[in-house]
């Protein structure tokens, strides 16, 4: 039987990434051609060997719920455990404790013995199991992951007899608790060794997802052992028209190149017509280039056409962000 | 329970003889296609959009793989709580154990199973081919017939004819005649290996045909013209669309070309007609600042550092620095080292293509490569 429970607290989360958080929550925002911010985490719990799951999400979840589903492609579709959504309850108050306490009987039936808790979606490839052995070799009430140079990730693991009597008597929030350094519990710092993408606004979000095109950083993000699970739809292999020219590029299935492309990211199903040209861009899924239409560091959110010839120029400073399903003209 | 209109029995046990190293240890319609799928996800997919939710796969040869691919067939939505896809491997009884002997056999063998549902029709399938069919018209058809048995077919080229098994109709459609190869065609319907029968007609011949001493227990040799010599109403469905069986290294490396030319032949997402199988989380692909792909498709956790034209480079593959692929198929998790040089070929499954090889097919006779077959690294082929 698994060890811990996972368990996302999705609704304190502020980060404004402009238009691809105008309709959706942080932890559905498309990341690295094929993914969603929530995937990377959930994906390490998995691999910890986690099986039950509970996400407390905030307004804007519907693409969220969409993604999840069951939680099948998690491998979380169980008959016992599984993946459990819990939407904001309305007559609570939304803050961590309220929303817990309300759903205590979830706790208090789960089976685990240890609680991981994240407040966030944090882009990295955890060793869960590494993280439950020294939470239990060193004894601390809490380990909290912080980054190498020390930055804390707010993922927290503790003792289920912890985590409930911090959500019985924690007074106003339980992360403000678990971040105050005077508390009377013992926090320990595990030090997550690998790459964690930085997306704290949208300049960050197109760093990191630049990022991806450096071999180390794919390996240690997209890493083979523990394998990043996302939702999996049906898509042919990408077609290269007999004009295209793509270079240093992070494409998905189902997209139709026919024109250039250079230092992108492209997700599933785009479509980039003849004599179009892309540099420096992110697009989403299902939009279209049209021809002759050149674009430099741009992102493009799902859905998008951008008519032919058109011209958006932006630069490093100053990204042009397009959002999901306008007609640029 | 409820009985069920249609059962459908997809024939999967073939070893695909022409197929060289591709099948030594894998069953043909286990063989990968298309950077993605592999052939068994036409006939699986063209029942779960024909509305037919209770397929049988009788498998033989070497099935491990196709066995864990099809599981309990949830990427087809083949995993139901009544009918569903079955893997039906031959299997021990009190009387003894055997082996299937022929198509024929094959279906006689199973016929408790498909009993369970007690069907009016029976659907025979193979998975030897590429094509995208509703089933439901060619029930329709056989329908309106009132035939005991209908045959698909397509129209092949006249000077192709000879190859195939030919249906002579009369202009109502229905069969005078069924030749196997002939000499000298009189009709250019090849038999497409998909039939229709009633299925109680069809069970009394599986029984009488078991029977008979020096019968090869064979739709197409034995129970089909026994069928036609018993004057039985046997009709013929016209199909029109593309069908391929990829029965040879040049047949299967021309279904795959067709897929790059400028508008291929059918679609793989067609949004009611999907291609569906079994899909596998990989990172996107990653194509390197020297890396140049052209005119073909690559799929998902590919690593493109070399040159790809005209080709089909299947899911996890690698193209190192200076490698050229063109005109050819690389098959799933396969390597082409730096600065080798494969053109018109097919590469196997997982096989290392070593650094500065040199492999050349040309048109009519494609090169296979695989890693049990390394004295093909070296040779030139002599027409050149």
């Amino acid at each position: 039987m698994s060890a811990m429970l996972g368990l996302f607290y999705l609704a304190d989360l502020q980060t404004d990434l402009g238009t691809l958080t105008k309709h959706r929550c942080l932890a559905s925002v498309p990341f690295g051609g094929r993914y969603r911010m929530i995937d990377f985490l959930l994906s390490s719990m998995v691999h910890a060997g986690v099986t039950n799951v509970g996400v407390f999400t905030n307004r804007k979840h519907r693409s969220l719920m969409d993604h999840l589903g069951t939680g099948k492609d998690w491998e979380l579709d169980r008959k016992q455990d599984g993946l459990f959504l819990f939407p904001p309850d309305p007559l609570e108050e939304s803050t961590d404790v309220s929303q817990f306490r309300a759903n205590r009987d979830f706790f208090e039936k789960s089976p685990q013995a240890y609680v991981l808790l994240s407040y966030g979606v944090p882009v990295l490839n955890m060793n869960g199991k590494d993280l439950l052995n020294e939470h239990v070799k060193e004894e601390a009430d809490v380990t909290q992951v912080t980054t190498m140079d020390g930055t804390p990730i707010d993922v927290f693991l503790m003792k289920k007899e912890v985590f409930l009597g911090l959500v019985d008597e924690a007074p106003t929030s339980i992360k403000a608790v678990l971040q105050q350094k005077d508390s009377n519990l013992s926090i320990h710092s595990y030090e997550h060794k690998g790459y964690v993408a930085d997306l704290t606004s949208i300049s960050h979000y197109y760093k990191a997802s630049m990022d991806l095109l450096f071999p180390s950083i794919r390996k240690d993000l997209l890493n083979e052992k523990r394998h990043v699970y996302t939702k999996l739809k049906d898509d042919p292999a990408t077609k290269y028209g007999s004009r295209a020219a793509v270079r240093h590029s992070f494409i998905a299935d189902g997209c139709f190149i026919e024109g250039e492309v250079e230092n992108c990211i492209l997700f599933r199903g785009v479509h980039v017509k003849k004599g179009a040209r892309l540099s420096n861009c992110i697009i989403l899924q299902k939009s279209i280039i049209e021809e002759g239409a050149s674009l430099r560091y741009c992102i493009i959110d799902k859905e998008v056409e951008v008519e032919a010839r058109r011209r958006i120029h932006g630069s490093k400073d100053d990204l042009q962000m397009l959002g999901k399903k306008c007609v640029k003209q | 329970m409820k009985q069920k209109e249609v059962v459908a029995m997809l024939l999967a046990g073939g070893e695909g003889k022409r197929l060289g190293n591709l099948t030594t240890h894998v069953a043909k319609p286990a063989v990968p296609y298309g950077g993605k799928y592999r052939i068994i996800d036409f006939p699986l997919s063209n029942c779960t959009h024909s509305g037919i939710d209770t397929v049988g796969v009788l498998t033989q040869y070497e099935p491990l793989l196709l066995h864990s691919y099809i599981g309990i067939g949830a990427p087809w939505d083949l995993d139901r709580k009544y009918g569903g896809v079955h893997l039906l491997p031959p299997y021990m009884q009190k009387s003894g154990g055997r082996w299937y002997k022929g198509t024929a056999n094959a279906i006689y063998e199973n016929i408790q199973f498909i009993e369970q549902y007690e069907p009016q029709y029976v659907l025979i399938l193979s998975g030897d081919h590429i094509y995208q069919m509703d089933y439901t018209k060619l029930l329709d058809h056989h329908k309106v017939s009132g035939a005991d048995a209908t045959i698909s077919v397509r129209e092949v080229p006249w000077d192709e004819a000879h190859r195939f098994g030919i249906m002579n109709t009369d202009h109502n459609g229905t069969v005078l005649e069924f030749e196997e190869k002939p000499v000298q065609p009189q009709n250019n319907l090849a038999s497409m290996g998909v039939y229709i029968f009633s299925w109680p007609v069809l069970k009394q011949y599986l029984v009488d045909d078991e029977q008979k001493t020096g019968s090869s227990h064979d739709f197409g040799k034995d129970v089909i013209p026994q069928m036609l010599a018993d004057q039985l109403k046997v009709s013929s469905y016209v199909f029109n669309g593309y069908w391929k069986d990829v029965g040879t290294i040049e047949s299967l490396w021309e279904a795959n070309m067709d897929l790059l030319q400028e508008e291929p032949p059918f679609s793989l997402k067609d949004r009611f007609w999907r291609l569906r199988s079994v899909n596998h989380s990989l990172s996107p692909q990653y194509i390197a600042p020297t890396g140049f792909v052209k005119g073909s498709m690559v799929s998902e956790g590919c690593n493109v550092y070399g040159t790809v034209e005209h080709s089909i480079l299947s899911y996890g593959s690698v193209v190192e620095e200076g490698a050229t692929v063109s005109h050819s198929v690389v098959m799933p998790n396969a390597v082409i080292q730096k600065g080798a040089q494969v053109h018109h070929a097919i590469v196997g499954e997982k096989a290392i293509v070593p650094m500065g090889a040199y492999i050349r097919g040309h048109h009519g006779e494609v090169m296979l490569y695989d890693d049990a077959n390394p004295s093909t690294v070296f040779s030139v082929s002599s027409s050149l």
